[in-house]
C-alpha cells in the first residue's frame, strides 16, 4: 500500500487496527513453514539463498541440475516497503517466493515458451449487470 | 492502478525483465479483452493472447505460470493475480513443481504409455486445449 502511494498515515492507521493480527499470523506461518520456534529470532543478516539448491518437494522432478525457483509450497514475498516502514518483520519474507523469483533470468534460462494464465474480470462491466443498483449506491 | 482488473502484463515485465528474453509468451486471459500492454504492442510477435471460451465473466479464476524448456516443464500455481496489489501487498500461496518431458505415446497399439497421474492428465489436457485454441485464433486472425 505504501508503494502504491497510499498515505503513510492511513496505512499505519489500518495496521494499528488490524496489523498486529496480520503480522502475528504471517510470523506464525513463517515459523511453522520453516520449522523455527524461536519467536525472538533476529532478522537474517542477509537474504536467504533462494536458489542455492533445487527443492524437489514431490520427488517428481526429473532434473535437479537446471536453475529455477524453489519447488513446493511457499508464501509470497511482501514488498520491501512493508519491512522498510517497520510494519512487517523482516523474517516474514524469509523462505518466501515471488514472481521475480519465478520469472528471474535464472528461472527462464533455456525457456522456449512461457504461459501466463490469469483469468480476471472487469468489475466495471460486471457490477452493473449483476448488481444494477450498486453504481447508484456508490454514487450516493 | 489498473481498474480494469486484468492481468498487468507491463507490471510483470517491469518486475521480471527476463520475460522479454523468452521467444514466445502466451497470456491466457478471460473477460473478452486482452490486457492492455505496451510491451506486447511493441513486440507483437513475442506475445500471444488466448482466451478460452467460457461464460461471460468466466467460471474460473485461475492463476498459473508454465515455464517450458526442451526437457522440462515448470508449473507454478498461484493464489494471487498478476497485479501489483496481489504480488506485493498480500500474502498469497505459490505451489511450484518441475516435470520431465513426457515420453512419446507408444507407436504400437496395445502397449501402455507410462502413467502420468491425474495432474499429468490435466496438464496434457491443458496443453491440448491451448494448442487448439491457438490454432483456432490463428485461423481467425489470418483471414
Amino acid at each position: 500500500m505504501l508503494a502504491m502511494g497510499f498515505p503513510a498515515e492511513r496505512v499505519r492507521s489500518a495496521m494499528a487496527t488490524h496489523g498486529a493480527d496480520l503480522v502475528a499470523c504471517a510470523a506464525w506461518l513463517a515459523d511453522t513453514l520453516d520449522g523455527s520456534t524461536d519467536e525472538d529470532a533476529q532478522p537474517a543478516s542477509e537474504p536467504p539463498a533462494k536458489r542455492s539448491k533445487m527443492h524437489d518437494a514431490a520427488g517428481m522432478s526429473g532434473s535437479t541440475a537446471l536453475p529455477g525457483p524453489k519447488l513446493g509450497f511457499h508464501l509470497s514475498t511482501l514488498h520491501r516497503a512493508w519491512i522498510e516502514a517497520g510494519l512487517v518483520a523482516r523474517r516474514c519474507n524469509e523462505g518466501t517466493l515471488s514472481i521475480t523469483d519465478l520469472l528471474s533470468a535464472d528461472s527462464l534460462c533455456g525457456c522456449s515458451e512461457l504461459h501466463i494464465v490469469n483469468f480476471m474480470i472487469d468489475v466495471r462491466r460486471w457490477l452493473p449487470i449483476t448488481s444494477p443498483l450498486a453504481p447508484l449506491l456508490i454514487c450516493c | 492502478m489498473d481498474r480494469h482488473l486484468r492481468p498487468q502484463l507491463d507490471f510483470v515485465v517491469h518486475e521480471c525483465p527476463a520475460v522479454r528474453t523468452v521467444p514466445r509468451v502466451v497470456v491466457v486471459h478471460g473477460d473478452g479483452m486482452p490486457p492492455q500492454s505496451q510491451c506486447a504492442a511493441a513486440e507483437p510477435g513475442r506475445f500471444v493472447f488466448l482466451q478460452p471460451p467460457c461464460e461471460r465473466f468466466g467460471t474460473h479464476h485461475s492463476k498459473a505460470l508454465f515455464i517450458v524448456r526442451p526437457a522440462e516443464l515448470t508449473v507454478a500455481v498461484l493464489s494471487g493475480n498478476f497485479i501489483f496489489a496481489d504480488v506485493w501487498n498480500k500474502t498469497n500461496g505459490i505451489w511450484t513443481e518441475s516435470f520431465p518431458r513426457a515420453a512419446r505415446a507408444p507407436a504400437t497399439a496395445g502397449s501402455a504409455a507410462a502413467p502420468i497421474g491425474a495432474f499429468g492428465e490435466d496438464l496434457d489436457g491443458y496443453y491440448r486445449e491451448v494448442r487448439e485454441l491457438g490454432i483456432l485464433m490463428h485461423a481467425c486472425t489470418s483471414r
